[in-house]
């Protein structure tokens, strides 16, 4: 691995979001390589810093910079990586000087390629929770904002209640959707 | 005849070369210690930031722009810059919830929703009922972000899309979706500003406005254990005996309740670790007793039922069949499904 690859992953790396197969390697490249572990080690001082230093504040762009810093990140042996040697270097060994007589066997395996690619987006469409069609009732009831009945105005006002306290809740949407409600029965 | 089969296979040995290495060069990242991390950097994290909140109540969407505080360890101020909720604010210091409403003049003090008891229960509960998967990058608010979409394992469940600071893992957007896959709420920050000269003493409610805030009876919310919420009533309050799949009871709550009689009422309260259904019970027949049936509220649906004396409402963002079939599992519960509730309403 190349330090721009590992300097690009070092945040999900730091998350513990790396499948066990890169996050070896990631470490198998930190064990060898100092300016990498020193990248790793600037960016989880950042980190502690917002965390803990509660009386500083970061300078504007702080953020920007490290991922800059990241991105131009030095070469195991001191060279200075651009984007297109990478490209170079993944591009190495890709067949594209296939002589013409092999064609159209490649065209068999592109077929074939397509065609378990259809088998897989027909499987995703259908079978998996990710698919589109797999959560779509478009005829759903509308959503009245004006609402008389005192019970199913506090059924309303309750319910954004208990889903406020939910994990990952959008605490303004349901602030605005309590407020909303009860401003509406106000004026009616 | 040789020459070409042995192109072929060079070929498709080169194929396979160049995909192995494709893929060990990509970013091969699980999605839920993402999850994780972007829970913990909501509360952990020092931050302003100004949002735009979007609902899909009534005809058209409304969209609010607010500025939110967030101080550790649970201090939060929310202040909506836009009408039609210009100038309210709301302050959470972690115990309760202040509401000021400059229009009407009037401050409502609540208890705070988020119980950290439950916390672990429902990160446990979120990552039993939910996939997370990572489904690209974006910029929001010039930082890149992961957009991640938590899936429900169970079809007809909610959902969220998530777009999580690749390097804090703050939240910066969200969407939410319900059961039916309509988008219901969506947030997104503008700008964020890791701001730490806000007194802390700003983002707390001073005891002398809590003193002279009126509380609103919907705001009233006393815990009580499951199992002795009958007794705290003072009716046999009725569970439903089909819920839909992931769900769990949480807890009970008491409130008053708004048929105009102000008598205890119960509120249950069921979690997947990511969404709510409510079951609100009162132990008489409301004046809209005979309106049964179910209907879409500016936040999820309800579906009302009576049994014996009680009436119920379940509320919740899950498609109307599954609500459906839950407030009938209620022992003795009579539906009418034909009838609009509010049409009887006096």
């Amino acid at each position: 691995m190349f330090c721009r690859d590992v300097n690009k992953l070092l945040p999900e790396y730091t998350a513990e979001a790396l499948t066990r197969f890169q996050r070896a390697r990631v470490g198998k490249h930190l064990d060898a390589c100092e300016t990498c572990r020193m990248e790793l080690a600037r960016l989880d001082g950042v980190l502690r810093l917002v965390e803990t230093h509660a009386s500083v504040t970061p300078p504007s762009g702080l953020w920007e910079g490290v991922l800059h810093q990241i991105e131009a990140a030095e070469a195991p042996d001191g060279v200075r990586q651009t984007p297109d040697a990478g490209r170079r270097t993944s591009a190495r060994g890709f067949p594209w000087a296939m002589p013409w007589p092999a064609l159209s066997v490649a065209w068999r395996w592109a077929g074939g390629a397509a065609l378990a690619t259809g088998l897989a987006v027909t499987f995703w469409v259908t079978r998996t929770p990710w698919s589109p069609l797999a959560h779509r009732d478009p005829a759903g009831p509308a959503r009245p904002v004006n609402i008389s009945d005192p019970e199913l105005v506090a059924a309303v006002q309750q319910h954004a209640f208990a889903s406020s306290g939910q994990l990952f809740a959008d605490r303004a949407g349901l602030e605005s959707i309590v407020l909303l409600v009860r401003k509406n029965r106000e004026t009616q | 005849m040789v020459g070409r089969r042995a192109t072929a296979i060079v070929v498709g040995i080169g194929l396979l070369a160049a995909g192995g290495y494709w893929l060990l060069r990509q970013r091969q990242v699980e999605a839920m210690p993402l999850v994780r991390s972007a829970l913990r950097a909501c509360t952990d994290i020092d931050h302003v930031v100004r949002q735009t909140t979007t609902v899909y109540a009534g005809s058209k969407p409304v969209r609010t722009e607010v500025e939110i505080a967030y101080r550790r360890p649970r201090f939060r101020r929310m202040v909506f810059l836009t009408p039609p909720l210009k100038g309210v604010t709301v302050l959470d210091d972690g115990e309760r919830t202040v509401r000021l409403d400059p229009d009407s003049a009037r401050v409502v003090v609540g208890r705070t929703a988020e119980a950290p008891e439950r916390r672990a229960k429902r990160k446990a509960l979120l990552e039993r009922n939910y996939l997370a998967r990572m489904t690209g990058e974006e910029t929001v608010a010039g930082r890149r972000t992961y957009r991640i979409e938590l899936r429900p394992r169970h079809p007809g469940n909610p959902w969220k899309r998530l777009w999580v600071d690749r390097v804090t893992k703050i939240l910066l957007a969200s969407e939410d979706y319900d059961g039916a896959g309509r988008l219901t709420r969506k947030s997104r920050v503008e700008s964020i500003e890791f701001d730490y000269s806000e007194p802390k003493g700003s983002l707390k409610p001073s005891e002398e406005l809590v003193k002279h805030a009126k509380p609103e009876p919907a705001d009233e919310n006393e815990i009580v254990p499951p199992g002795k919420i009958s007794k705290a009533v003072g009716f046999q309050v009725l569970r439903p005996t089909y819920m839909p799949p992931g769900y769990q009871l949480e807890a009970a709550f008491v409130y008053s309740c708004q048929c105009g009689c102000r008598v205890p009422a119960a509120r249950l309260q069921y979690g997947d670790g990511l969404n709510t259904i409510s079951v609100l019970q009162c132990g008489h027949l409301c004046h809209h007793v005979s309106a049964c049936g179910s209907r879409g509220l500016p936040q999820g649906q309800g579906v009302r039922v009576v049994s014996g004396e009680n009436t119920i409402v379940v509320v919740g963002e899950l498609t109307r069949r599954e609500l459906e079939k839950m407030a009938k599992s209620i022992p003795g519960a009579a539906f009418v499904p034909e009838r609009p509730m509010e049409a009887q309403a006096p």
